[in-house]
């Protein structure tokens, strides 16, 4: 069994368009896991489906999904080290 | 469940003002902006479900028209937001995008899987990367144990600007002393990275960092190349057919007659494979030493046929 997304599962799992995914991928708001073939993981997936909610749903525009993308990939980073300050505090 | 009591609406209130209402409302409750907060999860899901149903003009005559839709069967099909793995969900330790590509620098902190699994699956109950997979391949990879894989190893290579255009092929030692053949697509771009997946469960995914050498000759402008060709007066006025170097070898270019400094040539198919081509701004140049003759002759033409150069045509 394969460990990455092909486009299509990909374009399958999003109800997307494959033209779409390959925009993200021109973007950089998504970094294929292989780009020849294109294949993507599950974070790739999630990523995905939250920018197309950012832009079709809550009216985000293109120039802020970067932004975003990164303030909370930031977040992401220092979640996980604080917790593991705190747990190394603890021990 | 009434969907504009959930939106904070008025029956009477406009498709706009629904939409409005449920932007605010998404942009609140949305789990990646309240990672880990199962209330604003689940409020997210309800206000989802709340849109569905009268988010446009169509669904919402269905709703308004009268109780069609078994909402329970609804909520149950679409599960706890779909049975999807949100964004936040995948960000754990080691994770691609905040900890490769946005997140910041190292931090200091070295990764102690034990550590971390404690963490993530006792102290903030993190689900992980397989905890909620079933949206995907049943069977694969992904539901395996989150932490389980061992981090990528990270490689930075220079290459020339041929290599990125063309593509190419170079074979790489990495930091543990594994070889790694690394074929470069056609097309690359300075700073894009390149992943290559472990092929035996002993080894770790390599993301290649590309750096590409700056190249004196050609510039990359998208898929095409540039370039600068120098031409003597005759060829620019006669027209000629003279060499031009492309990063695939030299071929010859057809100058038209009454060219300038600065005309743009195009050579076709000679910058990204079956996408650019290379563009070449001619550049007339005098001959080094002064001519007796040259001078005689723009003379004598000077004051048959004036033009000035600088009018705006």
């Amino acid at each position: 069994m394969s460990r990455y997304l092909a486009i299509d599962d990909l374009v399958r799992l999003l109800g997307r368009d494959e033209r779409l995914i390959l925009e993200l991928v021109e973007k950089e708001w998504l970094v294929p896991c292989e780009r020849e073939p294109l294949s993507f993981d599950e974070e790739d997936a999630a990523r995905a489906r939250l920018i197309c909610e950012m832009r079709e749903l809550m009216g985000v525009n293109d120039e802020s999904v970067p932004i975003i993308l990164h303030l909370l990939d930031q977040i992401h980073r220092l979640r996980a080290e604080l917790a593991l300050t705190r747990l190394r505090r603890e021990r | 469940m009434n969907p504009y009591e959930t939106l904070g609406v008025s029956k009477t209130a406009s498709q706009d003002e629904i939409k409005a209402a449920y932007r605010k409302l998404a942009k609140k409750y949305h789990p990646d902006f309240n990672p880990g907060n199962k209330e604003a999860e689940s409020k997210f899901k309800t206000i989802n479900q709340a849109y569905e149903l009268v988010g446009t003009p169509e669904a919402r005559k269905k709703f308004d028209e009268g109780p069609k839709v078994d909402w329970e069967q609804f909520a149950r099909e679409q599960g706890a937001g779909g049975g999807r793995p949100y964004y936040y969900s995948t960000q754990g330790p080691g994770a691609r995008y905040s900890y490769q590509f946005g997140g910041g620098g190292d931090g200091g902190f070295g990764l102690d899987d034990e550590l971390l699994r404690n963490l993530f699956e006792q102290a903030q109950g993190f689900r992980g990367r397989g905890g909620n997979a079933g949206s995907f391949r049943g069977g694969s990879d992904f539901n395996e144990d989150p932490f389980g894989a061992a981090q990528p190893e990270q490689y930075l290579m220079e290459i020339e600007l041929r290599d990125a255009v063309l593509g190419g092929e170079r074979e790489i030692t990495l930091p543990s002393g594994r070889k790694l053949r690394v074929k470069i697509p056609a097309g690359v771009n300075d700073g894009q990275k390149l992943r290559f997946a472990a092929k035996e469960p002993n080894q770790n995914d390599v993301y290649v960092e590309l750096r590409v050498r700056p190249n004196e000759q050609f510039k990359r402008s998208g898929d095409d190349v540039e370039t600068t060709l120098s031409i003597s007066v005759p060829e620019a006025i006669l027209g000629a057919e003279v060499p031009v170097p492309t990063l695939d070898g030299s071929v010859l270019l057809k100058i038209p007659k009454g060219v300038r400094t600065g005309t743009k040539l195009r050579v076709r198919g000679k910058g990204v494979p079956n996408r650019g081509d290379q563009l070449v701004t001619l550049n007339v140049v005098l001959p080094k030493a002064p001519d007796p003759k040259l001078e005689e002759l723009a003379r004598a033409w000077a004051e048959k046929f004036p033009y000035d150069p600088r009018s705006a045509t």
